[in-house]
């Protein structure tokens, strides 16, 4: 069971993706403002995407 | 697919650094952050032995990674550091920020300094919001907060001012400069301000340095993190001019697809800098006729704001 959190809140994901970046990508949230926890440890966004565990993405400003 | 290593020993990696080119663990990460940034003091020769140095400090990550990395510079170079914040008096905001920056400064042992815009100018941002018509809050946040911090490390007898500008936040102010065709000011832009073609008017005001200046805004949030420091990333708000918003999300989409854009933004302002070796020695020095201090006009920015309130 794979949980995504973005600022704290819980997203729903259906889909398969390849890496992390791929999410962020579909998101809409640049790599240059998001940080990537995988399970509480910082992960880059190229790291394969997780099949389960938690991963929460921090933006660490708004509106980029 | 194997997960990222670090580049310098087995763990995996937490963040890629350097333009995405350099995969480190956190405790790599730690090591090559501080490297850079104190190479950066001294490439532009920021701090000297003897100085002292206030860091203005607004509770957000930025400055709060800015006086950390100096308070660990002193066990090396030994200089006075004290902290300013400054209360621009909006609600709910900065009291959120004053208290991590209070918390900040208590743990590190440094001298924390407040001023706020209601005791010097008698007027506070939220109010202003509301009279202003001529213009916005920005304008008057951004003009009194450069004065105030200027007044209040004179008052404290800080020879710098230290803030925590990063690589993200000059290379937009590059950018911006270039869309307002503002030539002048865009090669103001630098580091430590001794170092840019400054005008007579801004040499009078007190030295500033970004010792992030080197630093993506993005690996200045890791280390943050990593060093359990204010993550405080609530905008203001009032939000921010319009303009930077677009121009930041236009840089960081160029930065996903051409990694090193915001480094050679910076670089070209620099080559410019070394090819003109402008002096602008040409602006006259006035002094403001309501408050005396350094103007490029009768009235100072802060005093011709003031007064059409
Ligand atoms: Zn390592």
């Amino acid at each position: 069971m794979l949980k995504v959190y973005i600022d704290g809140k819980y997203k729903k994901i259906e889909k398969n993706y390849k890496t992390i970046e791929e999410l962020l990508k579909e998101l809409e949230i640049s790599k240059q403002i998001a940080l990537v926890k995988v399970n509480g440890k910082l992960t880059p966004a190229e790291n394969p995407f997780p099949k389960n565990g938690k991963i929460e993405i921090i933006r660490v400003v708004f509106g980029g | 697919m194997d997960r990222i290593k670090c580049l310098e020993c087995s763990e995996q990696a937490a963040i890629i650094a350097h333009n995405r080119t350099k995969p480190y663990c956190t405790e790599h990460f730690v090591q090559y952050f501080e490297k850079k940034v104190f190479q950066t003091i001294r490439e532009y020769k920021m701090i000297r032995k003897g100085e002292h140095v206030a860091v203005g400090l607004s509770g957000g990550k930025d400055s709060s990674v800015t006086l950390y990395l100096l308070k660990k510079l002193q066990e090396r170079l030994p200089f006075k550091l004290s902290a300013i914040i400054l209360d621009e008096g909006i609600k709910g905001y900065r009291d959120e920020a004053y208290k991590k920056a209070k918390e900040l400064c208590k743990k590190l042992k440094i001298k924390l300094y407040y001023f706020s815009f209601l005791k010097e100018y008698k007027i506070t941002i939220d109010n202003v919001s509301k009279v202003s018509k001529k213009f916005g809050p920005c304008s008057y946040c951004g003009v009194l907060r450069r004065e105030l911090l200027d007044k209040a490390a004179k008052k404290i007898k800080a020879d710098k001012i230290a803030t925590g500008h990063n690589l993200d936040d000059i290379a937009q102010t590059i950018i911006l400069n270039v869309i307002r065709n503002e030539p002048k000011r865009l090669l103001r832009i630098s580091p430590n301000s001794e170092l840019g073609i400054q005008s007579n008017k801004e040499k009078k005001f007190i030295v500033r340095i970004w010792p992030l200046a080197k630093m993506p805004e993005i690996e200045v949030a890791t280390y943050a993190l990593i060093k359990n420091l204010s993550m405080h990333f609530q905008d203001c708000p009032y939000a921010f001019e319009a303009m930077r918003q677009k121009v930041r999300e236009m840089l960081n989409l160029l930065e996903d697809s051409y990694p090193g854009t915001k480094v050679r933004i910076f670089k070209f302002l620099e080559n410019l800098k070394l090819i003109l070796e402008l002096e602008d020695k040409k602006t006259e020095i006035k002094k403001c006729k309501k408050c005396g201090r350094p103007a490029a006009l009768d009235l100072c920015a802060k005093c011709k704001l003031l007064s059409y309130l």
